[in-house]
């Protein structure tokens, strides 16, 4: 059979096409948002519908699986069983959505400058160049991201993931803190000054854990110490919970001190974050 | 490939991978999910595998599109899934072959190839295009990061494979034509 490949003239207008979309969505203030509306305006419910789906297939498959030996032993009670079995799940998941609503009401009255909002993480992120993870809270939410604005990113136990990266209008790009992009101001709770720079490295992402470098000299940092965020910079209310010292590197010939965190929040397991807006921070281009 | 070669309408094609990517792309990005073992990464492949087993213009769409969702679920601009995708698929077209044979053979070569180059290349542009350039970052720590996970990687990838594939046979799976002996006697 034979089957007619693409011209070369559409080749090369494509890769054009592709080459402005790269160089116009990697400036900043680009059009990358407008691109992205309208496509995840029908994509995303798709994926969300497809991975409810699946979900729910997984949930009645165990729940079958489980109820095999029964089946045996009470034949009567078998479809009762399966219900209920299936009904738990359901609930099980309310529960989960239920403590993590519970959870931020706390957070609430822990930020209180702040405005608070709830969401989804709809899809992980792939791999190198395609590291962020995207949430179902957008412009439509209140959130502006911008090239010199952007916002802290929680879980339900005040733990810091990472900081928004793009909004768009229905979602919004988070970049996690193991990234090797991100970095923050922090500080050993409890304690006053000597703030010092935590940032994720590539050399230890893959062990899950994140490097805190210029240590100023005479910080008392120790292993089992917990690492808050300091409040400089602005993006960052004080105190945010980062994680704890893992292990301490000492570099005998530049006498500098690093210290390894693992984060205190699960950023594999995440299914539902927190946003921290903080209306006191100049506008942007919200509202427009 | 002869097996899935069946000649569809327009439409129904359109069905058949529209179905595909959006199935495949969920598995892949589901969250909570691949935490243990990195994810099969159904979209680098499907445009691959679509170019070898259909040829033509099917495997340079299908790695547009699948780039495309690469780009808007995670990547940090537009344009650079897409790229990989539209080149993959081209070069997919190239290799098609109607024997079975040399099918597999070629499959089992560019599948651990196609994977090759991505990560090797995302990781060399993750370094000339770092995130934040105020911050340290070194191409020997990132490619001796690379190639630690690399076997799994391959491992996931030619399991990806298998399951695009057995999705291709599901929408394009051909009947083989049973030839009547039509010899004359005598």
């Amino acid at each position: 059979m034979k089957r007619k490949a693409p011209r070369i003239f559409i080749i090369v207008l494509v890769t054009v096409a592709i080459l402005a979309t790269m160089i116009l969505t990697a400036l900043p203030g680009s059009t990358r948002t407008i691109i992205a509306d309208y496509f995840g305006r029908v994509f995303d419910p798709l994926v969300s519908f497809a991975q409810a789906g699946a979900k729910s297939a997984g949930n009645f498959f165990s729940a079958v699986s489980e109820n095999r030996e029964l089946k045996d032993e009470i034949a009567k009670l078998e479809i009762e069983n399966s219900d209920l079995r299936q009904e738990i799940r359901v609930n099980e998941e309310k529960v989960k959505a239920y403590d993590e609503l519970e959870d931020a009401l706390n957070l609430k009255s822990r930020f209180k400058d702040y405005e608070i909002v709830g969401g989804k993480v709809i899809n992980r992120s792939i791999g190198p160049m395609f590291d962020l993870f995207r949430i179902n809270l957008g412009r439509e939410d209140g959130i502006w991201v911008t090239s010199d604005r952007s916002y802290p990113v929680l879980d339900s136990q005040h733990n810091l993931v990472g900081r928004l990266y793009s909004s768009e209008l229905g979602s919004s790009r988070v970049l996690p803190l193991l990234h090797e992009g991100f970095s923050i101001s922090s500080k050993v709770s409890a304690s006053a000054g000597n703030n010092f720079r935590v940032r994720g490295s590539v050399e230890y992402k893959n062990r899950r854990l994140c490097l805190a470098d210029q240590i100023p000299e005479g910080t008392p940092v120790r292993v089992g110490d917990l690492i808050v965020s300091s409040g400089d910079g602005g993006l960052y209310p004080e105190g945010i919970e980062i994680g704890r010292v893992v292990e301490i590197i000492n570099d005998s010939r530049s006498n500098a001190m690093q210290a390894l965190i693992e984060p205190s929040s699960q950023l594999e397991e995440l299914n539902y974050i927190f946003v921290l807006i903080d209306h006191a921070l100049p506008s942007g281009a919200e509202g427009k | 490939m002869s097996g899935i070669s069946r000649p569809i309408t327009i439409w129904q094609r359109v069905l058949v991978y529209a179905a595909l990517l959006i199935v495949l792309a969920s598995a892949q990005v589901f969250p909570g999910q691949w935490t243990r073992m990195p994810a099969p990464d159904f979209l680098l492949l499907l445009p691959l595998i679509i170019g070898l087993t259909r040829a033509g213009r099917e495997g340079f769409t299908m790695g547009l599109i699948s780039g495309f969702l690469r780009d808007y679920l995670s990547g940090r601009l537009y344009g650079l899934g897409m790229l990989e995708g539209m080149i993959i698929g081209l070069l997919a077209g190239l290799f098609f072959s109607e024997n079975n044979k040399i099918f597999w053979r070629r499959l089992l070569l560019l599948c651990p190839g196609v994977t090759l180059a991505h990560v090797s290349v995302m990781a060399l542009l993750s370094y000339l295009f770092p995130f934040d350039p105020g911050l340290p970052l070194s191409l020997i720590m990132i490619l001796r990061e690379t190639l630690v996970s690399l076997p799994l990687v391959l491992l996931a990838n030619l399991f990806a494979a298998v399951i695009i594939l057995f999705f291709l046979w599901l929408g394009f799976y051909q009947k083989k034509k049973k030839h009547r002996q039509t010899a004359g006697k005598g």
